[in-house]
């Protein structure tokens, strides 16, 4: 069991996976690796501050 | 002629000057690829290709303009639409897609210069993976040892043109699939600068950092071939609307005026000794001790790696939900994590995006070109899942992206050069410039391969 205020990843990706449709019953471990690795990996820029101002640069052209 | 080491540009003015047919270097192509062991094709177009070749003889006869890479046999990763041809994408899903009815941009492009088109050529399922170890089609092999993985996600394209079976092919690179492949293949990689050359009519895995490119044995090839590729395309949305500036006529201009420097930091740890004892070869022979720091880079890896995991499951989300028994295994369980991460880490990784952009702007204001190393080791053994680099064990498939995966995440052109010896595997280096000097790669390139630092002979 996660402790409290820890991320259960696994009820996460479960959670997920019924809110956008996912069958992903065959392949939960599978998953829930993938998840984790992906989860830990962001946090290296998640933690980075970034000055309010700095926006993303879409191309979308009306 | 040996047309199997022959480079384009040679074979080319063997068929311009009719000292040899096109219609003979494309059966003589055909006739490799069909007694290859590489795997690297998906799709071999015989037919039309002797049907273009006797075209491009015809128009010789008639003293009409061929295009500077008459007769030349070429092969795309089979992600780039053939008019006829299902586009794959190293998938099962997409055999299900009706044929393209026209060619790829880039696809037409060297079409229209003369250059016969052979095949389509094996890649990782969507372009997600560094090793081409594909479920459906199978291993695509390293010409340098058939047991080692040729790396990916454009295999097939490399180990083609390392094998000797075309001189010159087509792959697309989101976080290093043609450095990669370039480097365990000891060829030429070019990765240009995002948006100049169009991707209309590939089938695009993450738009936000797709971009096309070429492998070649010889700079004047990657060169000549990018020259042909460079113009607007409205279809393609990221694509540039600056003109053209041909590289060829300046590759030869030497390494004068240009400021050279070794990443450091980041790039020059986490990497097995060979990887770093190129990077300092090449350093040595162009005469340069100076230094310089991408900051953050290990975060703009990370960055990278998020919106690649989002942009790419929710291009297949659809399929995800319907048919995930018919992905590749090794994608689909990334492309269901993929789908379920939150919005605010993908907008976090694209504004991080701009804040790294700015950075490394500010480094190649005292810079032209910076060396670092393509990837951390030579080829892996096909089937291996992990592997040590630098005394920690990791996973092979995600990690041989380490060094590219930072500096296409901006966007930069970057050529992988290759070094060979005889008793070690090729590997690469990776020369980086800023934006839209993809000349001044070609340039060191073209010093390096004069000087024989670097060279890409066909693989026996």
């Amino acid at each position: 069991m996660p402790e409290p205020n820890q991320l259960d990843v696994t009820a996460f990706v479960e959670q997920q996976a019924i809110a956008l449709n996912l069958p992903i019953t065959d392949y939960q471990d599978g998953v829930t690796a993938n998840f984790e690795r992906i989860r830990s990996i962001a946090q290296n820029f998640l933690e980075f501050p970034l000055p309010t101002d700095l926006v993303a640069a879409p191309r979308f052209e009306p | 002629m040996d047309f199997a080491s022959a480079d384009a540009i040679a074979i080319a003015a063997a068929v311009r000057s009719q000292a040899v047919r096109a219609v003979d270097v494309a059966q003589a192509a055909i006739d490799r690829i069909a007694a290859s062991d590489l795997n690297s094709f998906t799709t071999v177009l015989a037919e039309s290709a002797l049907e273009q070749a006797a075209a491009v003889d015809a128009t010789v006869a008639q003293g009409e303009d061929p295009g500077q890479l008459a007769g030349v046999p070429f092969a795309v990763k089979d992600l780039f639409d053939i008019a006829g041809v299902v586009t794959i994408a190293g998938s099962k899903i997409n055999r299900d897609l009706p044929p393209a009815t026209a060619d790829a941009f880039a696809v037409a492009a060297l079409k229209k210069a003369g250059a016969v088109l052979v095949g389509a050529l094996t890649m990782d399922e969507y372009a997600y993976g560094f090793t081409t170890e594909n479920h459906h089609y199978g291993a695509v092999r390293n010409p340098h040892d058939r047991t080692r993985i040729a790396g990916g996600s454009s295999g097939g394209s490399a180990a083609a043109v390392a094998g000797g079976l075309v001189p010159i092919s087509l792959g697309s690179d989101t976080n290093g699939s043609i450095r990669v492949p370039a480097s365990l293949c000891g060829i030429l990689g070019l990765k240009p600068t995002y948006g100049r050359l169009s991707r209309s009519g590939a089938y695009l895995f993450c738009n936000s950092l797709d971009h096309i490119g070429a492998f070649a044995r010889s700079i004047r090839d990657i060169a000549i071939v990018f020259d042909l590729l460079q113009g607007a395309d409205p279809s393609d949305p990221v694509c540039t609307s600056r003109p053209p500036e041909l590289c060829s006529p300046q590759i030869d201009r030497g390494l004068d005026g240009l400021r050279i420097a070794v990443a450091d930091g980041y790039f020059a740890t986490g990497a097995e000794p060979d990887a770093i004892a190129a990077v300092e070869q090449i350093a040595a022979a162009l005469g340069t001790v100076d230094r310089v720091t991408l900051p953050e880079a290990h975060r703009a890896r990370a960055a990278a790696f998020i919106i690649t995991a989002c942009e790419g499951s929710n291009l297949h989300l659809k399929d995800l939900q319907t048919r995930p028994q018919d992905f590749d295994p090794a994608t689909r369980d990334r492309f269901f994590a993929g789908a379920m991460v939150p919005a605010s880490w993908y907008i976090q990784a694209q504004r991080f995006r701009q804040w790294y952009r700015d950075r490394v702007r500010a480094v190649f204001e005292s810079v032209d070109v910076i060396l670092a190393p393509t990837t951390p080791c030579s080829a892996t053994q096909i089937g291996q899942e992990k592997m040590t680099i630098a005394g920690t064990e990791m996973l092979v498939r995600p990690n041989f992206g380490i060094f590219t995966q930072p500096l296409s995440f901006i966007g930069l052109p970057i050529l992988s050069v290759p070094l060979q010896s005889r008793d070690r595997l090729p590997i690469g280096v990776q020369l980086i410039a800023a934006p839209y000097q993809e000349a001044k790669l070609l340039r060191v390139g073209a010093y390096l391969e004069a000087q024989g630092i670097i060279s890409a002979a066909v693989a026996s």
